[in-house]
């Protein structure tokens, strides 16, 4: 059996961990529900922008819609923008969609891959790690989302996907990032980002039209126009949704495992002390012990 | 005065909402002022000043960019990306 002052030892370091893993939880917590809200006040934007693309479309049919963007073309170069946390310590938040876009390169454009024409570009730095270490083409590490995640950091990122797409450097953009469901669950979402699909924002449009009757709206300047403005808007805040999205997941995750994490170090604890008893109760019989048989060798 | 709602919105918060008595704003084709009663429109933003007056009278202005505004049935609603400051 081991001695005293080992289980001691192991006592207070697993008791120690186990404060920090607690402490982790709660901060995940906290930070989880700012993550939520933000959800929550994206809301109101991106409705009303379905809404306004839906009644700008409503008339105009698929060839119509002006943009770039819409087009599809053939395809020579993927992008695949991979959406991870900075940090670890959340279960297997990371490893899973790590897993999942891997999973889907190799099954989708393996061709593209071993042609080396497969890009892949990773907002937060444990997606960055991991494709950089097995020799994929990866452009940014964009570690600094994270850290200070607002429309406008996002947007730059934003800016670069499109700059690459606008100048040919990609001819298909997917998306790849943690949705988050509830606090357990977290969805695992591989999305078309470009070219953006047509048909889907005339179903949108189609959804709008019975809706709202038709208003004969004045659009200024012509719907065209309009439309080249609002889809890469529309865009934006696909990523800033998706980024925001998987921030809550993560955070969520962390909670979840370091909420196991405490629990199980409880379970440790427990065990150690058990044995730290056992062991005290042992010395303290085995030092009766010598002392009554000490006593014996003297009376006889 | 008769008054319409207003909403400005932009990703992260809501910038703005309640009842006002007109908004300007900066449209793509130039600078225009939303009333009680204004006809639907639906217009994209540049970079500029909105300027509102509240129920009450009060001057309200913000410095935003890359927006879109849509008008209807005595509603307006604001779609900013970003707003650089607000008085």
């Amino acid at each position: 059996m081991a001695n005293l002052k080992d289980i001691r030892n192991r006592i207070k370091s697993v008791k120690s961990t186990q404060q920090v893993t607690k402490a982790m939880k709660m901060v995940a917590a906290a930070k989880l529900k700012r993550a939520q809200d933000r959800i929550i006040q994206l809301r109101p934007y991106a409705a009303k922008l379905r809404e306004i693309i839906g009644n700008v479309t409503s008339v105009l049919s698929a060839e119509d819609i002006p943009s770039d963007l819409v087009k599809p073309r053939e395809i020579k170069n993927v992008l695949i923008v991979l959406v991870t946390s900075n940090r670890g310590l959340c279960g297997p938040f990371n490893t899973n969609i790590i897993k999942e876009a891997a999973q889907f390169a190799d099954n989708t454009y393996a061709r593209e891959k071993a042609q080396g024409r497969l890009h892949f570009l990773c907002i937060g730095r444990k997606g960055h790690e991991y494709f950089k270490k097995r020799g994929y083409q990866v452009l940014g590490e964009n570690r600094d989302v994270f850290t200070n995640l607002t429309f406008e950091t996002v947007n730059q990122v934003i800016e670069e996907i499109f700059e690459g797409y606008r100048s040919g450097k990609f001819d298909k953009v997917h998306l790849v990032y943690n949705e988050f469901k509830n606090v357990m669950q977290q969805n695992r979402k591989v999305e078309t980002f470009l070219p953006l699909a047509a048909e889907e924002m005339k179903a949108n449009g189609e959804e709008a039209e019975t809706k709202e009757l038709k208003s004969d709206y004045i659009f200024e300047p012509g719907r065209e126009e309009i439309l080249e403005e609002l889809i890469p808007k529309a865009l934006r805040l696909q990523v800033f949704r998706a980024v925001l999205e998987s921030n809550a997941a993560e955070q969520g995750a962390r909670m979840v495992a370091m909420d196991t994490a405490t629990e199980n170090a409880n379970e440790l604890l427990k065990e150690l002390r058990i044995s730290y008893n056992k062991a005290r109760q042992a010395a303290i019989t085995k030092e009766i012990l010598e002392i009554a048989s000490g006593a014996n060798a003297l009376e006889a | 005065m008769k008054t319409f709602d207003l909403e400005i919105v932009t990703p992260e918060k809501q910038v703005f909402a309640g009842a006002v008595q007109s908004v300007q704003v900066p449209g793509t084709q130039g600078s225009f002022q939303v009333l009680h009663q204004h006809a639907p429109i639906i217009s994209t933003l540049s970079k500029g000043k909105i300027k509102l007056v509240n129920a009450a009278g009060e001057e309200h202005t913000y410095s935003m960019q890359d927006g879109v505004i849509e008008v209807l049935n005595n509603k307006a609603i604001v779609l900013v990306e970003r707003i650089l400051d607000e008085d």
